[in-house]
């Protein structure tokens, strides 16, 4: 999976390109926007992390270039007004991450936007578990293991996010979709039962204090 | 009510009353003037009708009374007599009536004192009666006559009238000029009202095209040139907001990408196993974005207290100010071996030492970023005639004109990426430009791309 970053602050492209490079995409950085435009000219991606502000070539005018390829566009900007999030999106960028922001979410928006444009081929392979979001299959060893709804969501999350760190008002705040109140039981049985239905026991690691993390 | 009512109203109230009073006392003094002549005339035709009285009865010496004096007289006055054609009455010294002809109407005299003498009045019946004392055949008798002066009454009655419609014709005649005249005098007002409406609802370029050279006119001018004001005054509060706006923009865009990279790396360090490497690399950014953001702050305090600073301007020697400028850039320079040469001639001026320093350093440390390693800058300060020029001179990389009214924009950068490498918020310029500005004065870039960059700022306050 190549995704294509164009951002002119380095910290920032580096900072995007080593937390996606860790959850498993090639990725490649570009500072500039006549840079960028050479390289979308000259090769394929999957996916392209798009500045607005840049020098060269606006965002909007890299976009232009882009869309009759048909690759799916992600904007990172500063400028979080709805105006600029609705110019951006109809302009014909397929998602707006809008700075500061989190690494899940980063990964989440990358996720959603690859497997809305069906690039992603639907299936994960941890071990001897093998999950297929398209028909919510999950199954050990070929034996189909039966999950609440909030444990397959939970799971999800955990594939997704494979060897970060997951902070359980993270956890909550993904699976449950309203704001962490600081009990923590919730989130512990779900792992707990997570871990007894997959034998995850060794690889889903409590982080002391903070969460858990799928270690594949 | 409309001015134009106003004018109307005076006018007819004015007119109105100066000609009825006029036209009144004209006509009757006309009157008084031809009444006074008929009076003559009455008394004339007494004086001669009584001398033609005396010389008829003179011949009859032998009149001793009243009652034969009033028979010569019916003798007279019959068909054919000598008095005939004439109208009189004759009264006896104790004023009873003697004799009188058909067609009088008095039925007293008022009898003048002294003989021969005449009066006249105007009676009730609009008659001029004239009165004489004479003496007839030795008989002491008053003559009364009476002449119609009728005509007179109604001729000035008639005159009077008339007169009234001419004084409507006037009026009206008045009117119509009046309404005429202030319209054409309040067109400049009308136009003036439309203007003020337009402007107060948003195009601040509409004047009044008034060419009158009156008050109205003066009044159109002094609108023009009070719009003229206003209009400036609106762009300059416009152009205000703009950068207001610009600088709050800038400043979030400014402040969420070093704190994008703080966040970012941080979250990445307690997220994940990383390299020991990769693990510098992210301690790394963090530690250099934060010092971006501090400053950042630093910078932006410094302009804000300039906003409130209050002059305090004190007698300062230039060649005292430059040296310790030298000073304080000579560690930062020196790591760049770049040679900071002084040429400034020492005069003592009336500065805001501090904040002048703060300017000059800034401006060095501009030129030490655009320098390469080993080349020179020039500090030097000069008394001209328009007052003490002090520059900043560098060997380094220039820039184009183009970018010169953007430079003292705050977080405006003319190459991005550099001025982040070296640490640059952006805001150096725009600090140095409200220094100079709290010195009564601007900075002046002159630029050669490649060549070098000269910064200079004349300042007026010698002592």
């Amino acid at each position: 999976m190549k995704i294509l970053i164009v951002e002119d602050e380095r910290p920032i492209a580096n900072l995007i390109d080593l937390n996606l490079s860790a959850s498993g995409y090639q990725c490649s950085c570009v500072y500039d926007g006549l840079e960028a435009a050479d390289l979308i000219e000259n090769h394929t991606y999957d996916l392209i992390l798009l500045d607005i502000m840049l020098p060269g070539a606006s965002g909007y005018e890299l976009l232009e270039q882009i869309r009759p390829l048909g690759t799916p566009v992600i904007f990172i900007t500063a400028k979080g007004s709805l105006q600029d999030r609705v110019q951006g999106l109809r302009a014909g960028a397929d998602d707006y991450l809008v700075k500061p922001f989190e690494i899940v979410e980063l990964i989440a928006r990358v996720e959603s936007v690859l497997r809305r444009t069906g690039k992603t081929e639907e299936r994960y392979e941890i071990g001897d578990v093998i999950i297929e979001p398209k028909s919510m299959l999950v199954s050990k060893k070929g034996v189909p293991i039966m999950l609440t709804h909030k444990e397959y969501e939970l799971l999800l999350l955990f594939v997704r996010n494979r060897n970060i760190a997951l902070f359980r008002d993270t956890i909550y705040e993904r699976v449950w979709e309203t704001e962490y109140n600081g009990d923590s039981r919730t989130v512990d049985l779900h792992v707990q039962r997570l871990r007894k239905k997959l034998g995850w026991q060794k690889c889903l690691v409590a982080i002391y204090k903070v969460g858990y993390r799928l270690e594949a | 009510m409309k001015f134009s009512w106003k004018m109307i109203l005076l006018t007819t109230i004015l007119l109105t009353l100066s000609l009825s009073i006029g036209g009144y006392s004209v006509v009757s003094l006309s009157f008084e003037d031809r009444l006074s002549s008929q009076m003559d005339i009455a008394q004339e035709e007494m004086r001669l009708f009584s001398t033609m009285l005396r010389a008829i009865t003179s011949a009859d010496q032998e009149i001793k009374s009243t009652t034969e004096l009033k028979q010569l007289m019916q003798e007279l006055t019959k068909t054919g007599g000598a008095l005939s054609s004439y109208e009189f009455s004759l009264w006896d010294e104790e004023k009873q009536l003697i004799f009188q002809t058909a067609n009088m109407h008095s039925d007293a005299v008022y009898a003048p004192q002294k003989l021969y003498a005449s009066q006249s009045w105007i009676s009730e019946n609009e008659y001029i009666v004239t009165t004489l004392s004479l003496e007839i055949c030795s008989l002491h008798c008053f003559v009364q006559r009476e002449n119609d002066v009728s005509m007179l009454y109604l001729q000035t009655q008639e005159n009077l009238s008339r007169y009234q419609y001419i004084m409507l014709a006037i009026l009206a005649i008045a009117v119509a000029m009046t309404t005429l005249f202030t319209l054409v005098l309040t067109r400049p007002l009308s136009k003036i009202s439309r203007t003020a409406k337009r402007l107060s609802s948003g195009y601040y370029d509409r004047r009044v095209n008034v060419r009158a050279k009156d008050e109205f006119g003066q009044v159109a001018k002094d609108f023009n040139d009070m719009a003229d004001v206003l209009e400036q005054k609106i762009a300059e509060l416009a152009e205000a907001l703009r950068r207001q706006k610009d600088f709050t923009a800038s400043f979030a865009h400014e402040l969420k990408t070093p704190l994008t990279s703080v966040i970012g790396y941080a979250d990445t360090l307690r997220s994940r196993e990383l390299s020991a490497q990769k693990r510098f690399e992210a301690a790394d950014y963090i530690v250099s974005e934060g010092k971006r953001l501090e400053a950042m702050s630093f910078a932006l305090l410094d302009l804000f207290a300039l906003e409130r600073q209050k002059p305090d301007f004190k007698l300062c020697s230039m060649k005292r100010l430059s040296l310790e400028v030298e000073k304080s850039c000579a560690f930062m320079l020196k790591q760049k071996q770049i040679t900071l040469r002084l040429n400034v001639e020492d005069r003592s001026l009336f500065v805001m030492p501090e904040l002048l320093h703060n300017l000059l350093y800034n401006l060095i440390d501009n030129a030490r970023k655009a320098s390469d390693e080993g080349s020179n800058i020039l500090l030097s300060g000069e008394m001209r005639p328009n007052g003490y020029l002090l520059c900043v001179t560098d060997e380094g990389r220039g820039m184009s004109q183009e970018v010169f009214p953007r430079l003292t924009e705050p977080f405006y950068m003319v190459n991005k990426s550099r001025a982040r490498a070296d640490g640059g918020a952006g805001l150096g310029l725009a600090l140095c430009e409200r220094i100079a500005a709290l010195h009564g004065t601007q900075l002046r870039f002159e630029s050669v791309v490649g060549r070098g960059t000269r910064v200079s700022i004349c300042l007026g306050g010698e002592a």
